[in-house]
């Protein structure tokens, strides 16, 4: 056992006989202040995740460790109800109680735990003044804006000072435009009140943006775990190409180089590195940013079939050797039939 | 603990529901009453019951009251049409106005009935000889339009309107989007409506006796009845194997609807989850215009007037209805020590069931709908469903047989005895009023409560009875309106020290105090719509 804050290990859970989440043999463990982002497609198993950590789910096997306390260990029966875990919460819709004002909503932890009125008073009060919502105190969750209720959500988690911090597609129900102020204002917020979160998502900008750390679930696995930087340089998993909306197709290795190898597309090569052990000759999936396609020159011909026009760039749907791609290009393409070369890409031999 | 309370209270009734329909069945099948010694279990009982020819007759009775009910269908489906779809003038009065009669006791609109059309009434025999089977079987009908109008209305309020617009657009006339597309979109909910007409038909209990036994008719609720306050050694065996007989009808039609449920729900489904938009068919007002004046014709006739002539007949000390306004028979009623202390026994036993009946319907239905173990969850739904196949004067029966032969003994001579049986059978209607609002309440709300340290109990007390307090409220007033209302579960437990109104209703019948059976009735109408009025006002819908 290690010195962070969440320690998780072999934790399996079922629903009847679907497997949701399935790391048996596998550990994972988030250090002091880190912003660990779980990241997958829509039931791939995350939110159970989340939800065993708090105490929400019953594991069928596993351990899980909360600032060096046993919260859960199937093998040792233990088994602490959430309240005993010492978590702070923020759920997707934010769970704000609509009966209870501002104020009750954010004190009710520290009621429970039967603080003197005072410190109640002082805790709320300063937690609401950095979070910049001590104006809407007396107000019901219902009159409050839903970047409002989001602070106030936050508020309540963090006024409890917990160990660890769950959040669960917290800004998800924000619109558009209030999403991305949202995204930069809650990292500043967790990093600088250097609280431990766990951070469960969908959406990939967001996973970026937020994460010290990100780990890809999905089917119930963790597929990667990486800092944000190694998991966008190493595209090799089709979950985690479909969620990039990466180009994914398939083809076969024509040669191998030190560095580098190169892949028949039937009909067209292309170089890319290599993310596994790879032979000639054998099947191998290739991965590729639609930016990484570039237009006006290289050995690959290209037939475009749709142009959409996205405001700061077009969408180009293309097809190559049967193949459809997608690539983004900030130039308006008139012709049918173009040259473009793909700049970078990650070949691959696993098959999911 | 405040979930233990909840716990045990919901524990404890789905127990005594699933001994009152145990015992009844259990004496079914035997030979001599369940109390003595050498039991063994046999079908005699079921071979002699079948061959008296009173119980043949009584059988023939409820099938034919049951059936006559059926009457209420196209009533209740003209009328939600002329409401939702073709618009009646008025229809915020009009439509409380059809609903309302559910809460009111069918024993007093017997009264209701017989002092406006009966012989005595105010407008003597208009419709005829008001006693025999097929006015039983009408008045019964009409009585019940309400609860098949609730079924149907929550159908029809389900068909998003473009299905209507379509049709209309493609020229059908307000008829023929009514036959063709309305009335095929809610066939399931017509046929559930009718299978709870049948049921509540042959449950019926104060109609035929008021109606039907007069002229020596008998249907099986009159029967049991008979079989167990009139005559001198009650046959057990036989008014077990009656009863049951009355529980496995019930409970085959029940599961019939439950299986139509499941196999219509899905060839009708039209609700997306897209908002809906409802709207009228549009049609020229001299339609709405006439549908308006059918619905005043209907609500006059078979509402108000029996309702007026009830009320009118209490102010009123001469026979026939028309004389000298007098305030006689509430002043007999104040002053009489014996009537004074029936209504407050009333009182106080509504108090004790809706006050248990909550606990128990919060049990219920926390158990219904939070519950981690589906079968806890499906147990308890069925078991609190249970007692809505058996009758009244069954659930009374169980409960006089389970009193008198168990250490329950005591409480058959307080309050406490009748307050049980009522929140046995009733606290499915507070259950459900709860279930749909916990429904409505995302479970993350728990969840953070949890996390953020509060127990179970703790969550639940400051964090799910808030939210759903209104609908707890609501629970207390319909349990508290199904208590007062009852007759035939007194009928059977009512003790000299524990005598309500329903049971003195029934008892008065033949009796000639029509004045004070009058007064007394007037009354509980008055509080029956003062209650509804509140929990109109509260929020609850009948339907949608």
């Amino acid at each position: 056992m290690c010195m962070s804050i969440l320690y998780v290990s072999d934790l399996v859970k079922r629903f009847g006989s679907v497997v949701a989440l399935n790391m048996d043999g596998r550990s994972l463990s988030v250090e002091k202040g880190e912003i660990f982002v779980v990241i997958g497609p829509s039931g791939s198993g995350k939110t159970t995740f989340l939800r065993c950590i708090a105490g929400l789910e019953t594991p069928n096997k596993g351990e899980i460790v909360i600032g060096g306390k046993e919260v859960f260990s199937y093998s040792k029966n233990i088994n602490l109800p959430p309240e005993k875990r010492s978590i702070g919460y923020v759920p997707q819709t934010w769970g704000l109680w609509p009966h209870m004002k501002v104020w009750d909503n954010i004190a009710f932890g520290l009621k429970i735990r039967k603080m003197p009125r005072e410190e109640i008073a002082w805790r709320v009060r300063s937690v609401a003044k950095s979070l910049k919502i001590d104006h809407l105190l007396d107000r019901y969750p219902w009159q409050l804006s839903g970047g409002q209720q989001q602070r106030v959500s936050l508020a309540r988690a963090i006024v409890l000072e917990p160990s660890l911090l769950l959040l669960d597609e917290p800004i998800s129900n924000l619109d558009a435009a209030l999403r991305d102020e949202a995204r930069i204002w809650l990292r500043e917020t967790i990093k600088n009140l250097k609280i431990t979160s766990i951070y469960v998502t969908h959406d990939i900008r967001e996973a970026f943006a937020l994460g010290d750390r990100i780990a890809l679930i999905s089917d119930g696995l963790f597929r990667k775990v990486g800092t944000p930087s190694e998991i966008y340089r190493s595209v090799d998993d089709p979950v985690l190409a479909s969620l990039l909306k990466f180009n994914i197709m398939k083809g076969r290795i024509a040669g191998i180089y030190r560095d580098s190898v190169e892949v028949d597309i039937g009909g067209a090569t292309i170089k890319c590195t290599a993310s596994s052990n790879l032979k000639e000759g054998a099947e191998a999936i290739i991965y590729f940013s639609p930016r990484d396609v570039v237009i006006g020159d290289g050995d690959l011909e290209l037939d475009v079939i749709s142009i959409t026009f996205l405001g700061e760039y077009y969408e180009v749907m293309a097809e190559i050797s049967g193949k459809m791609i997608r690539i983004y290009t900030d130039r308006d393409l008139a012709r049918r039939r173009v040259k473009a070369r793909i700049e970078s890409c990650t070949a691959s031999n696993v098959f999911t | 603990m405040i979930n233990l309370i909840f716990k045990i209270a919901s524990v404890f009734f789905a127990t005594i529901a699933v001994l009152a329909i145990g015992i009844i069945i259990y004496q079914s099948f035997l030979g001599t009453a369940f109390y003595e010694k050498n039991l063994h279990i046999t079908i005699d009982s079921y071979l002699s019951t079948l061959r008296d020819h009173d119980f043949y007759r009584a059988l023939i009775g409820s099938l034919a009251v049951a059936a006559l009910t059926l009457l209420a269908l196209p009533i209740a489906l003209l009328a939600a049409i002329a409401i939702h779809k073709i618009g009646v003038y008025g229809a915020r009065v009009i439509e409380p106005m059809l609903i309302i009669p559910m809460f009111i006791s069918p024993i007093i609109w017997g009264f209701a009935w017989l002092y406006s059309y009966g012989p005595a009434g105010v407008f003597p025999n208009m419709w005829g000889d008001i006693y025999g089977l097929i006015p039983t079987g009408i008045i019964s009908a009409l009585i019940h339009v309400p609860n098949a109008y609730v079924i149907i209305s929550t159908s029809i309020l389900g068909i998003d309107s473009s299905y209507e617009e379509v049709a209309r657009s493609h020229g059908a006339r307000a008829l023929l989007v009514i036959t063709r597309v309305v009335l095929p979109l809610i066939r399931p909910s017509i046929v559930f409506s009718a299978i709870l007409l049948f049921i509540l038909g042959m449950e019926q209990f104060g109609i035929p006796l008021l109606f039907y036994t007069s002229v020596g008719g008998l249907v099986l609720t009159t029967y049991i009845y008979q079989q167990q306050v009139l005559s001198i050694t009650p046959n057990y065996p036989k008014e077990a194997v009656a009863a049951s007989i009355l529980i496995y009808m019930a409970i085959s039609l029940l599961l019939l609807q439950r299986y139509l449920a499941m196999r219509l729900s899905r060839r009708y489904t039209v609700l997306g989850s897209r908002a809906r938009s409802i709207a009228k068919i549009a049609v020229s007002p001299v339609w709405r215009g006439v549908a308006t004046a059918a619905m005043l014709l209907y609500l006059i006739l078979a509402v108000i007037i029996p309702l007026a002539s009830l009320i009118m007949r209490s102010f009123n000390p001469l026979y026939g209805g028309r004389g000298v306004f007098s305030l006689d028979y509430y002043i007999t009623i104040l002053s009489s020590e014996y009537h004074r202390g029936m209504i407050m026994n009333t009182l106080e036993i509504a108090l004790i069931a809706a006050s248990l009946g909550t606990l128990a319907c919060i049990g219920f239905s926390i158990s219904i709908t939070r519950s981690r173990n589906a079968f806890e969850s499906r147990l308890f739904d069925m078991v609190s469903t249970l007692p809505r196949a058996m009758p009244g004067i069954v659930i009374g029966l169980a409960f006089l047989w389970i009193y008198l032969f168990t250490p329950l003994r005591p409480i058959l001579y307080i309050p406490l005895g009748i307050a049980i049986a009522h929140v046995t059978a009733w606290s499915i209607m507070g259950t459900r009023v709860l279930v749909s609002s916990l429904g409505q309440i995302s479970p993350e709300l728990e969840e953070v409560a949890r996390i953020h340290g509060a127990n179970a109990s703790i969550t639940l007390s400051k964090v799910v009875l808030p939210l759903v307090k209104r609908a707890v409220l609501i629970s207390f007033l319909v349990m508290f309106i199904y208590s007062i209302r009852d007759y035939a579960i007194a009928s059977l437990l009512v003790m000299p020290q524990t005598m309500v109104v329903g049971a003195f209703l029934i008892m008065s019948y033949g009796s000639g105090e029509i004045g004070v059976v009058s007064a007394i009735s007037s009354m509980l109408v008055i509080i029956i719509l003062a209650i509804t009025i509140v929990i109109f006002r509260l929020g609850w819908k009948p339907y949608g």
